[in-house]
């Protein structure tokens, strides 16, 4: 990203095959590759290790997962089409940065490993970058790009994409300079999942800026609101590509000194908008059958500006993709003879009420057996339908257990038990159907039977496909119910919204957990590189949020 | 005659050699009891490390570092914060001198010249708000913070002005971090009345961060939670619509209670469509909690 496009280089390219001998585009793509030492941990997929159609479901699946992610608080509010227009920006950006390519395998010729680029002679005109190759690639143990001689003893040669000046990384075209400390030295360069997660919050840092502030930017205001293809537009011209919002609207101005490059990924939007169409897409972005419709459907509520995720919470809530969620060691040590099989397992009247997501379409993860939550809030309302616009049935007091058969979006589904019923409030109108409280406000205590054999299914709705659904179940890693584990807290600690970016800590939320002896819910641990000596909890009570690993002890473990 | 010059000669140079010698040994011995003056000096821990070498596993020798090669050590991009205050772990305070005397420094060139990053011509990319130096003093906050929550950065060690001065340097994360530091124990209504000043030409986050971080301090009287309630109001009504909309997200940290919460939903009436559905919809979520039922009176 950020510099030169690799479409540039297709024109240089263009330019210098009338006077040599055209060269191919394979040989043309060997030139923008460093190649790895095999005994670095990747984490795929990896090109060549599986066929075209494969490669390219899995890099469509980690991509939708990602994006989903990251367009949830769209979603979560009922706003379908800041959602899709963020969907398909995240769907063009790494097609127009990498081709959707980031690792690959190829046979070793002993001429497929450059020596300009291994070497970082590459590099040769700037100092700051040949500084960054060699404290991230060079001067590490093991060395991350060894010299070609070392390398050309292997039969197959594992390699990352880099653009034509080298400046460049991977999949997102994530910048060697200026993001060499929250990147390359947390080790994500290392991991598709993960360079598409940062390139991915790049993106949305310059949608949202636009997008929360459209009436300053007159580029993506049109006669029917907001525009979402300039809106994606602006969010590339801007922060993606010149690192600087103002820019956004650079893309505007066919005088710019970089309007080829924002022709260039206009031409990268409309190849993915061209998308509904099915010959198009075996044209531009082939994958299995189940994907290919899901694409096309996409396209299409994009366009459409569809007032229903339910294609892709669906296909990411019940279809899964082998190879793109898992992380293993690629190889063995530098000397081994590498692996050949794919090694990556891989609306209203006033008083106005508050505008929600249409809930005729809901979605549903059944909790088999049901499942003991406790109230984390003060007094938390419980509601005759999942959502605010519903009636209030009464209030369950801080520390109250209740029992959730089932999750509608953000809503918990209660069982109607006698703990329930003490609390409705005979003033309340309220109807006789199922009620549902927060679960933002509801801390899950495990199985109502403390079996340990019993997992929790995800289980998808009876109906046939399409399954339909709304708000969105979170995906990966908000499947709570699998991942439950009781800790204690070893003092007081801040509770923060996230766990940190790179090596940047996320904002603390003012809240704290302690004593010492205190009991948590945890919910997910995640290990933010290999250079930290604690992994990060996310807790699920007493309060909600991100506790670093130091001051939590694991006391059981289901 | 010539006999005479020739004894004066030699009885001049022999007193030289005597003086000289004795000099020697006199700076000597003044050298040897300052060494052993500084090796009595090393402070009580490193002592005791003589003793037990298991108990610290880094060698004297690398306490006695000056702060510039602690500070080579902190600008490695391979070393982590928790890598940093492992290694130090036996000498907090001299890592932390130096992670000071680096953020002012940092500070300081930032807001002068971006510590001298220019753009280039022959690049479309500059992004003057996420700089190389702008990553290593967040890498810097980083570890002072994590120190600060293991208890070994005390209140004072920091400059309270420099954490202020990092409030004016336009990256998100400084901000915040900045800002944490500087929340560290009870603050005096004075610090409070400024941060809360300060709140709302922070970026979007930073700003919305920096409620959620007040907003225990403000319970502690009526004065300070109507300044509190002020400022967040006072947000919603953002020209960029960014700070009302991540305000909205953490009205849940507030504790507010259903008045305040009622109050603070009458301010998103302004708001672009877009954002009046976010911003009301997490007001509603946090009015969830505390048993509100909401309307939001628009017209």
């Amino acid at each position: 990203m950020w510099t030169k496009k690799l479409k540039k280089l297709n024109c240089i390219l263009a330019l210098s095959s009338l006077i040599v001998t055209q060269p191919s585009f394979a040989d043309w793509m060997d030139k923008q590759m460093f190649s790895i030492n095999p005994s670095i941990q990747l984490y795929g997929p990896i090109q060549g290790t599986v066929s075209s159609k494969e490669y390219k479901t899995k890099i469509l699946r980690i991509i939708l997962e990602e994006a989903h992610e990251k367009a949830r608080e769209y979603l979560q509010v009922g706003d379908f089409e800041g959602y899709w227009g963020f969907i398909i920006a995240a769907l063009t950006v790494p097609l127009h940065e990498g081709g959707n390519l980031h690792f690959r395998k190829v046979e070793n010729d002993g001429k497929k490993c450059q020596d300009r680029s291994n070497s970082g002679s590459i590099f040769s005109s700037s100092t700051k970058y040949t500084n960054v190759f060699n404290r991230i690639f060079k001067n590490v143990s093991p060395v991350a790009l060894p010299d070609c001689n070392v390398l050309n003893q292997q039969e197959f040669l594992y390699q990352l994409l880099h653009g034509h000046d080298g400046s460049d990384l991977g999949i997102m075209q994530v910048n060697l300079y200026w993001h060499e400390r929250n990147y390359l030295a947390v080790g994500d360069w290392k991991s598709v999942r993960k360079t598409i997660r940062y390139g991915l919050q790049l993106v949305k840092n310059g949608y949202s800026g636009v997008y929360r502030n459209s009436n300053r930017y007159s580029c993506v205001q049109s006669s029917n609101g907001i525009s979402y293809d300039n809106l994606i537009r602006a969010s590339w011209s801007g922060i993606y590509n010149s690192g600087n919002l103002s820019s956004s609207c650079r893309f505007a101005n066919p005088n710019s000194d970089w309007a080829q490059n924002d022709i260039n990924f206009k031409n990268s939007l409309e190849k993915i908008k061209s998308l509904d169409e099915s010959s198009n897409r075996n044209r531009y972005y082939s994958v299995n059958a189940t994907e290919d419709q899901v694409l096309g459907q996409i396209v299409e509520h994009y366009k459409n500006k569809t007032q229903s995720a339910a294609i892709l919470t669906n296909y990411l809530l019940n279809e899964r993709v082998a190879g793109t969620d898992q992380v293993q060691p690629l190889l063995g040590a530098i000397s081994d003879t590498p692996v050949v099989t794919d090694p990556v397992v891989d609306e209203p009247t006033t008083p106005v009420v508050v505008p929600r997501p249409p809930v005729t379409n809901i979605a549903r993860r059944e909790f088999v057996p049901e499942r003991v939550y406790e109230v984390t809030a003060t007094s938390l309302n419980f509601r005759d339908g999942p959502g605010t616009q519903f009636n209030d049935c009464g209030n369950l007091p801080n520390k109250t257990e209740v029992i959730a058969k089932a999750v509608q979006g953000d809503w918990l589904e209660l069982v109607e038990d006698e703990s329930l019923a003490y609390y409705y409030e005979s003033n309340h109108k309220c109807g006789s159907g199922v009620k549902y409280a927060h679960k933002n406000f509801l801390a899950d205590k495990g199985p109502l039977y403390d079996d340990p054999e019993v997992i929790v299914v995800v289980a998808p709705l009876p109906t046939p496909t399409p399954v339909v659904v709304v708000e969105p179940t979170p995906v990966g890693s908000d499947q709570v119910q699998d991942l439950r584990k009781m800790g204690r807290a070893k003092g007081w600690a801040k509770v923060r919204e996230d766990r940190p970016s790179g090596y940047t800590m996320a904002p603390a939320t003012g809240q704290v957990i302690g004593p010492a002896g205190q009991e948590l819910i945890i919910a997910e641990i995640v290990w933010n590189s290999s250079n930290s000596t604690h992994p990060w909890y996310r807790i699920d009570s007493p309060v909600k949020g991100w506790v670093y690993g130091q001051y939590i002890e694991l006391v059981s473990e289901e | 005659m010539r006999k005479k010059a020739l004894v004066i000669w030699i009885i001049i140079i022999a007193g030289l050699f005597v003086w000289t010698t004795l000099r020697r040994k006199n700076i000597d011995e003044d050298k040897r009891a300052q060494v052993a003056q500084n090796e009595n000096s090393i402070p009580s821990n490193q002592s005791d490390n003589a003793i037990d070498s298991n108990a610290n596993p880094f060698p004297t020798s690398v306490s006695k570092k000056p702060t510039a090669l602690i500070i080579a050590e902190i600008k490695d991009v391979n070393v982590s914060p928790e890598q940093l205050i492992q290694k130090w772990k036996n000498d907090s305070p001299t890592l932390i001198q130096a992670l000071a005397e680096d953020s002012k420094r940092l500070t300081e060139c930032l807001k002068k010249d971006l510590c001298g990053e220019v753009a280039s011509s022959d690049q479309p990319y500059f992004d003057k708000m996420n700089t190389p130096s702008h990553a290593l003093l967040e890498h810097e906050l980083t570890t002072l913070v994590f120190l600060q929550e293991a208890g070994e950065l005390k209140v004072n060690q920091l400059s309270s002005e420099l954490l202020m001065e990092m409030l004016d340097i336009e990256n998100e994360s400084i901000q915040r971090m900045a800002l944490e530091l500087k929340l560290s124990g009870d603050i005096d209504d004075q610090t409070y009345e400024k941060l809360l000043n300060k709140t709302p030409s922070l970026l979007p986050q930073a700003s919305a961060n920096s409620l959620s971080m007040l907003a225990k301090e403000s319970k502690k009287s009526n004065e300070r939670r109507e300044q509190f309630l002020q400022t967040a109001e006072s947000l919603l009504k953002s020209s960029d619509q960014s700070k009302a909309v991540e305000m909205a997200k953490r009205v849940q940290y507030f504790g507010a209670d259903k008045i305040e919460i009622e109050r603070l939903a009458n301010s998103t009436c302004g708001l672009l469509p877009q954002n009046k559905k976010a911003a009301q919809y997490h007001i509603s979520i946090a009015a969830e909690a505390v048993g509100a039922n909401l309307s939001f009176n628009c017209q």
